[in-house]
């Protein structure tokens, strides 16, 4: 098992500095000045001038990706040209926001799937028809409009919950999970539907495979078979697919960010990108990536734990 | 079986959302922050760059620095200046402008605030990166005589010297933060309130405490002051309805629809007249805007009032001037001018040698598309054609500058007739990449920069901005709305024309 995480955390390495890599010269090619873009239309041609000497721009392109690539090893994400703030401290603040949305909808919207899709699988029938219809609607409708009518139901109507912002979990816990509750939940709706066709699916496997049927052949309960079997060996699609929808999510968290007005990572990588902040947004890029590949590692660890056959690959 | 197994399912989902609402239940909903104490809470679109040296920042980073630093003069909302750090001001002569500081104002630390201090700041706007840089370009020595007093003297004649001296270049930081400090994200001043780091989260809360130790303390009754950034209006509307916030810029006629609809207040003018600008007015692109003519029917094909009532929801005003209502210059009858008058358009095309029309290029981005289609379409009227170029938003102003589109459209917000008649009209305006230029407009506009009191400078104002839309260089369109959607736990906040003073005579209602 430990064999198996050094290896992924080593292939993970030179994947972040490909990511960094392809990220750097991306924005490099991206038209017009970023002194210009980020001094505003008033600046003067002497003030660009002395602000693109002061960071080093004038200089070409490889050595300035050498000294990039030199401080990303040494976790030097270079400052924000806007605000003079550290990268590494700008975004250590805003990497919980994100991590916490994402998590707690991931996690609400896995429990809830599972749920629902061994109900649909196990009970067929018209439960199967209205939970797969169910799923399909949660599927199609779209995040910011859900966003926004859960706002205004629940916070501008009932005032239940806040209708924007954020609280760290170190200030008042429940605060925290109070401003998170409306944006967890704009994403879980769509992600239990995922996770309900993909459990379902992967429990009618199970259910119609041969070892099912021996174990109802040999008298074993049906609670047994479906909690210590063929749950268990359904759960590795699953597991994948909670893997791809937090990823997703980090993407969707974009949207939601700005509609709960949330300080994360998707925010941070609007705001640097309009404003040509470039450090803030290759750091951005590179955490997220991070987390991304932190997040494949903690699949494959738990999907090997579930199922000895996937350790040996 | 089966079914005991989904009812326990569904029992685990239920437990779920009960816990939920018991957890929603514990907190306070809406109103976290607001109405029990005096803490004003701003809601603040964040789009800016937030940084606490005022040798850096822009006018749209005000929010975050008034609080922390005191400026030179204050400008009322109606535009006229009051003294604030300088007690008096004047121009002994269009180029020297002299100051009297106060002498009783300290920083932080305790240090005084003396003309010392002042020449420091003056000189870190000037020779700073930032965008305001090129309000001192005229600036060619700055001196203090003594503690109290200052003396600026200028390269050419600038009255628009106290506008920037209440602004953001106006702000004094304390000299030592200036040498070694870390102003970016530690400000140190001299203003009404402390800013407290702890409490504060970058772009996200900014938190600021009254200091007990101001000079002007009266003025500002609120104890502390916490901005939110809160990028999304529709985010910031709904923040200020359900309590969580006690005031809101708003900038676009749907938002400020909104929040009229709901009963909350509002207090705002016009911020942008929304422009064609003719750049082309020598006619190297395209000929025919070389015709006085041809652009004067460009202004007559346009139904301005229509404009209003179909892209912005009824708000603002129809302009044919730059200038906005209620700043020197103004001249309400110029707006009769050119009334809708489709025929008259297509005749004055007909004498220039157009009566087929012609086409032209606009630049613009697809933020105003709204507007910019409504523009194509009275046009079309009159069979010219405007091809638009939506640009992506970082390439927009580097394009207009970059003098290749002979109009661009471009929502333009004076703050002050003369410096920016200066960006748009004179040859060498920032904003008249084309370099137009017409003898009577440069008289004019010298004229005003060397006009000794402030009624001639108007009245010359006047006069120039009457020649530019004689000539027609531009086609206005109307004045936005703009300003402060507000909740009734705040008094005092009046926007007449301009951004009246942050924070300044703001209180909590009774």
């Amino acid at each position: 098992m430990i064999r198996l995480i050094l290896r992924r955390v080593l292939l993970g390495v030179p994947l972040v500095l490909i990511v960094a890599t392809v990220a750097f010269f991306l924005v490099q090619l991206t038209p017009g000045s970023p002194a210009a873009a980020v001094l505003g239309t008033q600046a003067t041609p002497e003030a660009i001038v002395r602000f693109e000497e002061s960071l080093g721009l004038s200089r070409p392109v490889f050595v300035q990706y050498a000294e990039y690539m030199g401080h990303l090893l040494t976790l030097n994400l270079g400052e924000s040209w806007l605000t003079g703030e550290p990268v590494r401290d700008l975004l250590a603040s805003r990497l919980p926001v994100t991590v916490s949305l994402a998590a707690l909808a991931t996690l609400v919207a896995m429990t809830l799937g599972i749920a629902v899709g061994t109900g649909a699988a196990v009970r067929g029938g018209w439960v199967d028809r209205v939970l797969t219809g169910g799923s399909g609607i949660g599927l199609a409708v779209p995040n910011f409009w859900l966003a926004s009518i859960l706002v205004l139901v629940f916070s501008l109507g009932l005032g239940l919950v806040p209708a924007t912002g954020y609280v760290p979990f170190a200030t008042d816990p429940s605060q925290w999970l109070n401003h998170l509750i409306l944006p967890v939940a704009t994403l879980a709706i769509a992600m239990v539907a995922s996770f309900a066709r993909q459990t379902r699916t992967s429990m009618l496997e199970q259910l119609s495979s041969d070892y099912v049927r021996t174990l109802r052949g040999v008298g074993t309960p049906a609670r047994s078979i479906i909690w210590r079997h063929t749950l268990r060996n359904a759960a590795a699609p699953v597991l994948n697919t909670a893997g791809l929808q937090f990823v997703g999510v980090l993407g969707g968290a974009i949207v939601i960010e700005q509609v709960f007005a949330l300080p994360g990572l998707g925010r941070a990588i609007v705001q640097s990108a309009s404003s040509r902040d470039l450090p803030v947004l290759l750091g951005a890029v590179v955490v997220s990536a991070i987390v991304v590949l932190i997040v494949n590692i903690l699949v494959d660890v738990a999907v090997a734990v579930l199922n000895p056959r996937a350790r040996i690959s | 079986m089966r079914g005991r197994k989904y009812r326990s399912a569904a029992a685990a989902i239920g437990g779920l959302m009960a816990l939920t609402l018991v957890v929603s239940g514990c907190g306070t909903g809406g109103g976290d922050n607001s109405g029990s104490t005096s803490t004003l809470t701003m809601a603040h679109d964040g789009n800016t760059q937030i940084n606490f040296d005022p040798g850096v920042g822009s006018i749209t980073v005000t929010t975050y620095l008034a609080p922390v630093y005191d400026t030179l003069l204050r400008r009322a909302s109606d535009g006229s200046f009051e003294s604030n750090l300088a007690t008096e001001w004047a121009y002994e002569s269009p180029t020297k402008f002299t100051m009297t500081l106060r002498d009783d104002v300290t920083f932080e630390d305790g240090s005084a605030l003396d003309a010392d201090a002042v020449v420091a700041n003056l000189e870190n706007v000037k020779n700073g990166t930032g965008p305001l840089a090129s309000d001192f370009a005229s600036i060619d020595s700055i001196e203090s005589v003594d503690a109290t007093h200052v003396t600026i003297t200028l390269s050419t004649p600038n009255p628009s010297l106290t506008l920037a001296l209440s602004g953001v270049s106006g702000m004094i930081a304390n000299p030592v933060a200036l040498e070694g400090g870390n102003l970016a994200t530690v400000p140190d001043g001299s203003g009404p309130y402390d800013y407290i780091a702890d409490e504060s989260i970058s772009n996200d809360t900014y938190v600021y405490e009254k200091r007990d130790d101001y000079w002007n303390s009266d003025h500002f009754p609120y104890a502390r002051i916490v901005v939110k950034v809160i990028p999304d209006a529709a985010a910031a509307v709904n923040a200020l309805q359900s309590g969580q916030v006690d005031m809101v810029e708003l900038g676009t006629a749907g938002d400020i629809a909104r929040v009229e609809d709901m009963g909350l207040g509002f207090t705002g003018a016009s911020n942008n007249v929304w422009t064609l600008h003719l750049e082309d007015r020598s006619g190297t692109i395209v000929p025919a805007l070389g015709d006085v003519r041809v652009r004067q029917a460009l202004n007559y094909a346009i139904d301005r009032a229509a404009i209003v009532d179909s892209v912005n929801q009824g708000l603002g005003s129809p302009t044919a001037q730059l200038v906005k209502p209620g700043m020197a210059g103004y001249d309400e009858s110029l707006n009769d001018l050119y009334p809708y008058d489709p025929d008259q358009a297509r005749q004055l095309l007909a004498e220039a040698g157009y009566a087929d029309g012609f086409a032209m290029e606009a630049v613009s981005i697809s933020l105003a598309d709204t507007q910019v289609q409504a523009l194509v379409g009275y046009l079309a009227e009159v069979g010219v054609t405007l091809n638009v170029v939506n640009v992506p938003p970082d390439q927009y102003i580097p394009s207009i500058l970059s003098g290749e589109y002979p109009t661009v459209f471009l929502p333009y917000g004076m703050v002050d007739a003369y410096f920016d008649f200066g960006q748009l009209v004179t040859p060498t305006g920032g904003f008249n990449p084309l370099g137009s230029s017409d003898d009577q407009i440069n008289e004019l506009y010298a004229e005003a920069g060397s006009a000794t009191s402030d009624d001639d400078r108007a009245s010359t104002l006047e006069q120039l901005n009457a020649r530019v839309v004689e000539l027609a260089w531009f086609v206005p369109m109307f004045n936005d709305a703009y300003g402060y959607a507000l909740s009734d736990n705040v008094t005092g906040v009046e926007w007449a024309t301009f951004r009246p003073p942050m924070y300044y005579d703001w209180a909590p209602a009774e």
